[in-house]
């Protein structure tokens, strides 16, 4: 069934949004799928078999309690997944639930809470919102462990709602310190949650124009029913995989996808990713890319097999440390991710990548071969090839130009076709790997 | 273009709306001209991370309560370095010793603030931020720079309006509009090419110029990373120039301190034109073995510190810089039991530099009418940092610090 | 998906005038290779992708797996906060928890014979030693991910009046360290430390310190300083010892389980 170019082009902005982007092989398989297969699968990863990166995974021993092992082995699931949503959804929820190993200090922790952005991230929010709410990691970070009976700690209930639920202004100070009152008790222990009795105010509370002796589990049920939460989240999905500023359409017609009752995290990226907006000029190359979508997109797009064991201190350089986000408010994103020396690092990175480094390897990728058996003919071939792998052709023309005069000159200045004339391999080695340097350098290589 | 709401994150270049890019890579460097000595007020901020001792600090040798309550720890009386009949600094502290004795050193006494918060997180999220009842996205330096940002600024203001030259970026330089770029070290914030091809190097670089002047694409985002990815090219080059001018005979202590004051004394000599540097020195969570890690750490705190001053001075730049230090608490004054201290409250902050007047402020918190076992604050940091914004960077403090502080006579 | 799928389907054939027409190079998805004219050298197959990928060290060889490394940033409650560990396997730990201890005890009390043995052999030279200031010397090498500056441990000016001496007294140090396999991480720092201006008195408060180095936040850094063997790097030891006995790999299956 053959797809048209138009749908093969929605089709890869779809992975770009809704994954990492993609190597080759994975390109045309989904491209031969088509878009509405494409997403039908990826909404559905408990059908995909993943038992390829498991293995590898396993192989790799990373060591949870250590905090950089702990980011290489995201770093590695969110490259070589066979479920891209299901990855993007859990650094989705990552920044939403920020929390920072900073104050948690115990990274095996921080990974117990990475999995149940993997586990719950994409049915029902109630059930992740619960679990998110008993996790010890979570605990720990927002003061839980002190909120007691007669001396409550409001921290919990008020991030509960400001940041993971209702969002600011949809509900009071009185909720707030009701609502504190309904989570005394919920601590952790070194067997994980523990539901503290003695220490649980168990009282009469007034929450969110309701009554009743709440405890968390109540809290977390009202807060999952209502609109509010629900116009919340339909934003941030919006802003995190449409656009910057998505548009009122986009954002109510996700928020109407919400109903407290089903997989209603799953309906809410259904009804983004079939959406108008979403497939719109102006959602094309419309986000900047994350650190982590930069890096990810890099190594899928490269066939990187060889990983930096320094990546995820380039991504912290870059702006964004996993398991560290700055804030309660997880990361910014967008255009804050575009300042001097956050581009330089990227800048660096690209360097870094496409480097040639050690005899044994060869460098983090042979650019050589990334254009073998193309039927290349000439530079321009080769810069329109590497154009369209890296940054989907989407540049000036003046762009491309400048790119076939760089890949065509040598530093005496004498020209040559890299294709097609008998040229020296290192220089061809040079040249190309020059290539993949300044594109990855490029504006549009940062967005996706 | 849109001016976002930035927050907590390594930052980089001022937007200014309406500032139309530079296409001409000449015209650019011509904008970035040295900072003439005279012509700025710099402060650069040093925070003794983990929360400093400052009763071995500032020693109190002249109460009988601290030796009692220190029999291991406290610094015997004739070690102490005296500043007047009653208390002195630590014996590793000759460089600020000699300061003090130039008149160069203003020593605020028993600085804190109400309801003191003794953890790491919170404690550093209050100096930085100089929110002790909530929590604030934004930092008081970066409160500064967004409040004194102009829109004519020139080009070499505009890349560097402060420097951040620790690995990440403090909450204190968080701001909503401008943003900081943390340069840790000149090479850091060097474009790099394939080392193994090092005659490409300039082929690549004069492409990226060429392209990136030229590039023009109808995205949302796609001017915006133009004209950052000029800056940046631009910053670092101009980074790269400006220090490689620096010169001096100065010594400095050979460790990561030293070495980062140096940096931040080569990148002010050199005329880079940004407001305030922030650096730390961390290691003072003494809750054991104190004595040999504290003096440990401040010799070098002291040493860099008076080697940073006298490379100043020999560049001329003495008189446009004033060093404020402190930490996010001070410590209990009892010792513990495993011969160290653990988090307290009140604590000496240090400002230091040529235009500082010297002398103690404040004083000193007394060791019999404590809080609980912890010294009571006399001195609200605030007011220092009033003090710097009004007497010396020039600002509206009472907007930057939300409340009216009152100002010390330091500056 | 069927009730959008009309809308849908009508977006995405529709054919949308970018900017940039996206003119693919003519890619002949030939793999005959006759039809590159590059030297074949330079053109290799692309990569397999079912080979496995792994992580590499600067130097291009392969992170080793590091499940033998164990916890870092441990101590007695780490384990302690490992959640839903079962019985036997904190029964397991506890009782290697306990032989830890007693062989640290051991190692403390060789410790002590050294530092006897160090004080003994000053060199008595009419009571003074002149110019001798605090040596730092590295036994091994830091650890791989020395984020934290103050990690670093740098070496200060030294002014060794009898170098040999010296030499030989720091073998007798790592003899001792290696004899009782001390079981401390990759960075193991012995510091030597005289105190300055010494004479015969302070000369007795020269001390080994043997602690341990390891990539922890600056604010959480152990103290490489004078004193007694450093208690807090004792627990590190302890734990590491602890876990490299019970399989991670046993111990996370029956926690992931939950």
């Amino acid at each position: 069934m053959a797809k048209s170019e138009a749908e093969s082009f929605w089709t890869e902005h779809l992975l770009r949004r809704a994954g990492f982007g993609y190597n080759p092989a994975e390109l045309e398989y989904y491209k031969h799928r088509g878009y509405e297969r494409t997403l039908s699968e990826l909404l559905e990863p408990d059908k995909v078999d993943n038992s390829k990166l498991d293995s590898a995974v396993e192989m790799q021993q990373f060591d949870f309690t250590r905090l950089d092992d702990l980011k290489r082995w995201w770093i590695y699931r969110m490259a070589y997944t066979q479920r891209p949503l299901e990855e993007k959804m859990a650094l989705f929820w990552h920044g939403h639930f920020a929390t920072s190993n900073r104050k948690v200090n115990n990274p095996y922790s921080m990974y117990m809470q990475n999995l149940i952005f993997r586990k719950s991230g994409m049915g029902n929010f109630h059930d992740l919102l619960l679990s998110v709410s008993k996790d010890p990691a979570m605990i720990v970070w927002l003061d839980n462990q002190q909120n007691r009976k007669g001396k409550p700690n409001e921290n919990y209930a008020r991030e509960v709602m400001e940041l993971f639920s209702l969002g600011i202004g949809n509900y009071t100070e009185a909720d707030i310190k009701e609502g504190a009152r309904a989570f005394t008790g919920w601590q952790t222990k070194p067997d994980g949650f523990f539901f503290n009795a003695k220490d649980h105010d168990s009282g009469d509370k007034n929450f969110l124009s309701e009554r009743g002796n709440f405890n968390g589990d109540d809290i977390i049920a009202i807060l999952s029913r209502k609109p509010a939460t629900a116009n919340f989240l339909a934003t941030k999905m919006c802003k995190f995989f449409v656009a910057d500023n998505p548009s009122e359409d986009i954002v109510s017609d996700t928020a109407k996808a919400y109903k407290p009752n089903g997989n209603n995290i799953r309906n809410m990226l259904e009804t983004i990713f079939t959406h108008p907006q979403f497939l719109s000029k102006e959602s094309y190359h419309a986000k900047i890319k994350s650190p982590t979508e930069l890096v990810i997109g890099t190594i899928k797009g490269l066939q990187i097999t060889k990983l930096d064991s320094d990546l995820p201190n380039q991504m912290s350089r870059m702006g964004q440390s996993l398991f560290e986000p700055p804030t309660v408010k997880g990361w910014d994103g967008g255009q804050a991710w575009v300042s001097t020396d956050l581009m330089m690092e990227r800048f660096n990175f690209a360097t870094r990548v496409t480097q040639e480094k050690f005899d044994s390897i060869k460098g983090y990728i042979t650019p050589s071969a990334l254009v073998a058996n193309q039927g290349l003919k000439t530079t321009n071939d080769a810069v329109n090839y590497l154009l369209n792998l890296l940054v989907d052709n989407d540049v000036p023309e003046s762009t491309r130009d400048e790119l076939t005069k760089y890949a065509s000159k040598d530093n005496s200045g004498k020209t040559f076709d890299l294709v097609s004339d008998n040229i020296d391999d290192k220089l061809i080695d040079s040249k190309l790997r020059g290539l993949v340097h300044i594109i990855m350098t490029l504006p549009t290589y940062q967005l996706a | 273009m849109q001016i976002t709401r930035r927050k907590f994150l390594k930052g980089g270049v001022c937007l200014a709306v309406g500032a139309s890019p530079l296409f001409s890579m000449a015209a650019r460097a011509a904008e970035l001209q040295p900072r003439k000595a005279g012509e700025s007020k710099i402060l650069v901020v040093v925070q003794l991370a983990g929360g400093n001792d400052g009763l071995n600090t500032v020693v109190p040798y002249g109460f009988g309560q601290y030796y009692q309550q220190r029999p291991n720890l406290a610094i015997k009386q004739k070690d102490v370095l005296a500043l007047n009949d009653k208390i002195g600094l630590h014996p590793s502290m000759t460089g600020l010793n000699q300061l003090f004795k130039d008149g160069h050193l203003a020593l605020a006494l028993g600085v804190g603030y109400p309801n003191p918060n003794r953890s790491h997180f919170r404690s550093i999220e209050i100096w930085q931020t100089a929110e002790p009842e909530k929590i604030s996205n934004t930092g008081w330096i970066g409160r500064y720079l967004d409040n004194t940002w102009q829109k004519n600024d020139t080009l070499s203001r505009r890349l560097f309006p402060a420097i951040n030259v620790d690995p990440m970026l403090p909450k204190s330089l968080a701001s909503d509009r401008v943003l900081v770029p943390s340069v840790a070290d000149v090479n850091q914030f060097k474009f790099n090419t394939d080392a193994h091809y090092q005659l490409d190097r300039q082929n690549q670089i004069e492409t990226f110029n060429r392209i990136y002047s030229a590039f023009d694409l109808d995205r949302p985002s796609a001017q915006l990373l133009k004209d950052v990815g000029l800056d940046a090219m631009q910053a670092s080059d101009y980074l790269l120039s400006v220090v490689k001018n620096y010169k001096s005979t100065v010594n400095y202590p050979d460790n990561g301190f030293g070495r980062s004051l140096k940096f931040i004394a080569q990148m002010i000599t050199a005329g880079v034109d940004a407001r305030v540097y922030n650096i730390s020195l961390g290691g003072f969570d003494t809750h054991s073995n104190q004595l040999g890690a504290q003096a440990n750490l401040l010799k070098q705190f002291s040493d860099s510190v008076a080697a940073f001053q006298k490379d100043l001075e020999q560049h001329g730049a003495e008189k446009d810089v004033i060093l404020l230090a402190f930490s996010e608490f001070g410590r209990r004054v009892a010792e513990n039991n495993g011969r160290g201290t653990d988090h307290g409250t009140a604590e000496p902050v240090f400002i230091i530099g040529a235009p500082v007047k010297g002398g103690i402020y404040g004083e000193y918190p007394s060791l019999s009418n404590l809080d609980q076992g912890d010294l009571k604050y006399g001195l609200d940091f605030r007011s220092i940092y009033a003090t710097l914004i009004e007497g010396w960077l020039g600002g509206d403090s009472n907007k930057i610090l939300n409340g009216n502080f009152e100002r010390m006579r330091f500056v | 998906m069927s009730k959008q799928s009309k809308t849908l389907r009508s977006l995405l054939t529709t054919s949308l005038a970018l900017c940039c027409a996206f003119s693919f190079v003519n890619a002949a998805h030939s793999k005959d290779n006759s039809k590159n004219k590059l030297p074949a050298n330079v053109f290799s197959a692309p990569p397999e992708m079912n080979e496995i990928p792994i992580y590499v060290k600067n130097d291009g060889t392969p992170l080793t797996p590091r499940a033998a490394d164990n916890i870092d940033n441990g101590d007695l409650d780490l384990v302690s906060k490992l959640p839903s560990l079962t019985n036997d396997q904190r029964k397991a730990i506890n009782k290697i928890i306990q032989e830890g201890r007693n062989e640290m005890n051991s190692i403390r009390a060789g410790v002590k014979k050294w530092q006897d043995e160090l004080k003994a052999a000053q060199p008595v030279k009419t009571g003074k030693i002149t110019g001798v200031k605090d040596h730092s010397i590295n036994i091994a090498s830091a650890t791989p991910d020395n984020s934290s500056s103050m990690m670093q441990e740098e070496s200060l000016g030294i002014e060794e009046p009898t170098p040999d001496e010296l030499k030989a007294l720091i073998q007798t140090g790592n003899d001792r360290i290696k004899e009782k396999n001390v079981a401390v991480w990759q960075a193991v720092i012995a510091k030597l430390t005289f105190d300055q201006k010494g004479d015969l008195d302070k000369m007795k408060q020269g001390r080994l310190i043997i602690s341990t180095s390891a990539s922890l936040p600056a604010d959480q850094a152990l103290d490489t300083t004078y004193g007694e063997v450093n208690d807090s790097g004792l627990n590190k030891a302890l734990v590491k010892r602890a876990m490299s006995t019970v399989t991670k790999k046993s111990l996370y299956e029956s926690i992931r389980g939950n």
